[in-house]
């Protein structure tokens, strides 16, 4: 009998680790990726090791992307869309659409993976994201870094002070996020601790609400970067230049009482996960709904892969934020719940 | 060694058979979501559960999650599914009294009420989770001082009670007041416990209930909402940082003080505030069960300096141990929230699935090799070893002992290759391990 194929839309770290180990358990895999290349924003981000392993887990977004290349079982299609999928009896067909060439596939499973999109900063004015030169998002710092190793200002010289600016995007019901991205804390601290260890008399200032304590270590990690920068319980509301090539943040000084302004070099904005643009469209496309932060919903919370239909399931950050092992985790239990489910075909 | 213990060559790697049983090590939510998870995929499992309930003692625990469904019914709805599914074998007042051999073909000796029987799996997962104390502050209202789970089950009694047609419930007193301290644990399920009993109680009286947190966590579906319902409702939170709120007794009852952002005095100075509170609320910690220790001892797995066990690569294989076949679940190694605590139980019942499922298991491709005729059984490797996967056994060849590489067990890490003193041991790769194609070159010692 000829094995059951599993459809994985979506070629992040999330879609490679459901499809090798679909592949490992011998079924039929095929990956479709909408952009040029798999490995999603994973993919993008830097090693954030100083003297020690931080457990960012950039580097196992490396060694999936090596293993689903290395992995001739499984067929992968990039720069191809999933237009349509119908079901009839017990298969599922989808229509694939690469570059006007529509393909028609036949399935037993599908597994949604397609990921999330970062917030985009321009949605706060307040924090001059894309007009002053300095500001950047955490994602742009991550690519800085993966490509030059460390941080620099736009004029090329070296920060000695620099903010960060934590739930951009996130914690924010006037725009409609009502919900906390959960990776934004670990990766600035992380981000934050890197650099220091690479320009030794950074200051660094972190705006913040509530620290998300969670993961193993990471609360220890957390009060040590206490010892090393000032953290600010408060979310500035203005970042502006001030014509001499520095920052100023305007923030609520709650411990006295008034409005406070500082000069810092860089500012930093921990933008948090939004779902990927055609969440909706794509949702509408398999027929499962998507829950009111904008994510594909998993209705019964004690199954966080199941979307209500049956034969689809969901892995990683399009399901809601995740930080890249909670995304191989789910990733691996949606891979689990899909092989379950094909064994009673 | 029985019969598995054997290596055959089929196709491209070698294969040796292995038992399909799994053995599951704790009842309690992990282990039961990890036993209906290998039920799904097609797997026996024998369930042991120390005490007499198949849920094990997690009355407190689970008082923790904070979830929008409630704990206890979540339970009853997983353990009502557990107790029907012919694929799951229970042994309560059950442990573990050794196990032997290694990933495929584990014999197991438990102790079931008193009396031992043995048993053979392929793959154990432990699921062991966590225990709960709290030490109360010496006050003069200890009847005033109540743990989370404490107020956790009152509630659950009130609603109960109110429920069952009995009058609305008046128990709640006027004021209630938590401290939620971060305290060194890897998750903060505390605060999210405080917030969601603060908003029980403010949907059940009219009195004022007060929160004071370091940080409050909203990572999590629903979390930030809960928490923007809760302040909605008027539950006060106050913020702290290393100004912890004091406890102090007055002539009625008991105070808090703790310092209010938000209010600034005329001095230009935050006010510290004094609540007086009829209930005051401080939630348990959570440590590794007592008996962590001698399981670590009897499984040859390794603890992590908080004494949770040790999982094999935080990243790479996070519910993996040191040894090959033996999975890690949920608390046993962190303290999670219930979400991640689900998906890892599936994700486990996965890796046990990649290892055994076809009845047989694929030998690494690079592993270590020892040349019998140079061995002294000095034990080094056999001390060294990180994943348990070397034994003494009669050498035909040479007619005398000799350490042996258990060839599924090991992981080609070359740590044995690297301390063996007399060079005995080699890295071999490729189809059959005998047939070296790359020589170890031992380490200098020291390195």
């Amino acid at each position: 009998m000829r094995q059951p194929a599993v459809l994985v839309v979506g070629g992040g770290v999330a879609g490679i680790t459901s499809a090798l180990s679909l592949a490992e358990s011998g079924l039929r895999v095929h990956v479709v990726e909408r952009d040029e290349d798999i490995g999603g924003h994973g993919a993008k981000l830097c090693c954030k090791a100083t003297e020690v392993c931080h457990q960012c887990g950039a580097c196992i977004v490396a060694d999936k992307i090596e293993g689903l290349r290395s992995n001739t079982g499984i067929s992968v299609m990039t720069r191809t869309e999933l237009r349509r999928l119908e079901r009839n009896d017990r298969e599922f067909q989808a229509h694939l659409v690469r570059r006007d060439n529509g393909e028609d596939v036949s399935l037993n499973a599908v597994i949604v993976a397609t990921g999330f999109a970062p917030f985009d900063a321009r949605h706060k004015p307040q924090f001059g994201y894309k007009e002053c030169a300095d500001v950047l998002t955490g994602l742009d710092l991550e690519e800085q870094i993966r490509a030059t190793g460390s941080v620099q200002r736009s004029d090329g010289r070296r920060p000695r002070t620099i903010a960060f600016i934590q739930c951009v995007g996130s914690r924010d019901a006037h725009i409609g996020n009502n919900y906390c991205s959960g990776v934004c804390c670990k990766y600035a601290l992380r981000m934050a601790s890197l650099l220091q260890s690479r320009i030794p008399d950074l200051e660094v200032t972190v705006f913040y609400m509530d620290i998300q304590i969670g993961g193993k270590g990471f609360y220890e990690f957390y009060q040590g970067c206490r010892k090393r920068m000032r953290f600010t319980r408060a979310i500035p509301t203005k970042v502006a230049g001030n014509g001499s090539g520095t920052l100023e943040v305007r923030y609520e000084d709650v411990e006295r009482g008034h409005l406070a302004e500082e000069t810092f070099d860089m500012v930093v904005l921990s933008v948090g996960m939004v779902p990927a643009p055609d969440t909706t469209d794509l949702a509408q496309a398999l027929g499962v709904s998507v829950n009111r932060d904008g994510f594909f919903s998993a209705p019964d919370p004690l199954e966080a892969n199941q979307t209500d239909v049956e034969g689809i399931f969901l892995a990683g950050s399009c399901h809601g934020p995740k930080d890249i092992e909670g995304s191989i985790a789910h990733a691996q239990a949606a891979a689990m719940r899909t092989i379950s489910f094909l064994g009673t075909l | 060694m029985n019969e598995t213990g054997k290596t055959r060559a089929s196709g491209n790697a070698q294969k040796v058979p292995v038992n399909k049983q799994v053995l599951v090590v704790g009842g309690g939510l992990s282990g039961i979501e990890a036993a209906l998870s290998l039920s799904a995929l097609g797997y026996e499992t024998t369930l042991v559960e120390q005490s007499d309930s198949p849920t094990g003692d997690t009355a407190g625990i689970l008082a923790l999650y904070g979830l929008a469904e409630e704990p206890a019914q979540l339970m009853e709805r997983r353990m009502a599914e557990a107790r029907e599914n012919p694929r799951i074998h229970f042994l309560l007042q059950a442990s573990i009294v050794y196990v032997k051999g290694s990933a495929g073909d584990f014999q197991v000796r438990i102790d079931h009420a008193g009396t031992v029987c043995d048993r053979d799996f392929g793959a154990i997962a432990v699921a062991t989770g966590v225990e709960v104390d709290i030490e109360l502050p010496d006050t003069d209202f200890p009847q005033k001082v109540v743990t989370c789970s404490e107020l956790e089950s009152r509630l659950a009694n009130l609603r109960y009670r109110y429920r069952t047609g009995g009058r609305k419930p008046s128990g709640i007193p006027e004021n209630v007041c938590f401290i939620v301290e971060d305290s060194g644990e890897d998750s903060a399920i505390h605060s999210t416990s405080a917030i969601r009993n603060a908003v029980a109680i403010k949907k059940r009286s009219r009195g004022n209930v007060f929160v004071c947190c370091q940080n409050v966590n909203v990572s999590g579906e629903g979390l930030e909402r809960l928490y923007s319902e809760a302040r909605s409702q008027g539950v006060v939170i106050f913020k702290f940082d290393d100004e912890k709120p004091q406890i102090s007794s007055t002539d009625t009852g008991l105070s808090v003080t703790v310092r209010d952002r938000s209010a600034v005095a005329q001095s230009g100075q935050t006010a510290l505030v004094e609540i007086e509170c009829d209930l005051l609320v401080l939630p348990e910690r959570i440590r590794p069960p007592s008996n962590t220790a001698s399981l670590q001892s009897v499984l040859q797995v390794r603890l992590d300096p908080s004494n949770y066990l040790q999982e094999n690569n935080v990243w790479l294989k996070p519910t993996a141990s040191n040894r090959k076949g033996i999975f890690f679940v949920g608390e046993c190694r962190a303290s999670f929230n219930l979400g991640d605590i689900l998906t890892e139980a599936r994700s486990t019942a996965l890796a046990v699935h990649n290892l055994i499922g076809r009845g047989e298991a694929s030998l690494p491709a690079a592993r270590a090799v020892v040349d019998a005729s140079r061995c002294a059984v000095c034990l080094t490797c056999l001390r060294s070893c990180p994943h348990g996967a070397v034994e003494v056994v009669f050498d035909d060849m040479t007619r005398g002992k000799a350490a042996r590489i258990i060839d599924i067990a090991c992981d080609g890490c070359g740590v044995c290759v690297a301390e063996c003193p007399a060079r005995a041991i080699h890295m071999a790769a490729g189809r059959n391990a005998e047939e070296a194609v790359v020589d170890g070159q031992p380490a200098q010692a020291g390195v």
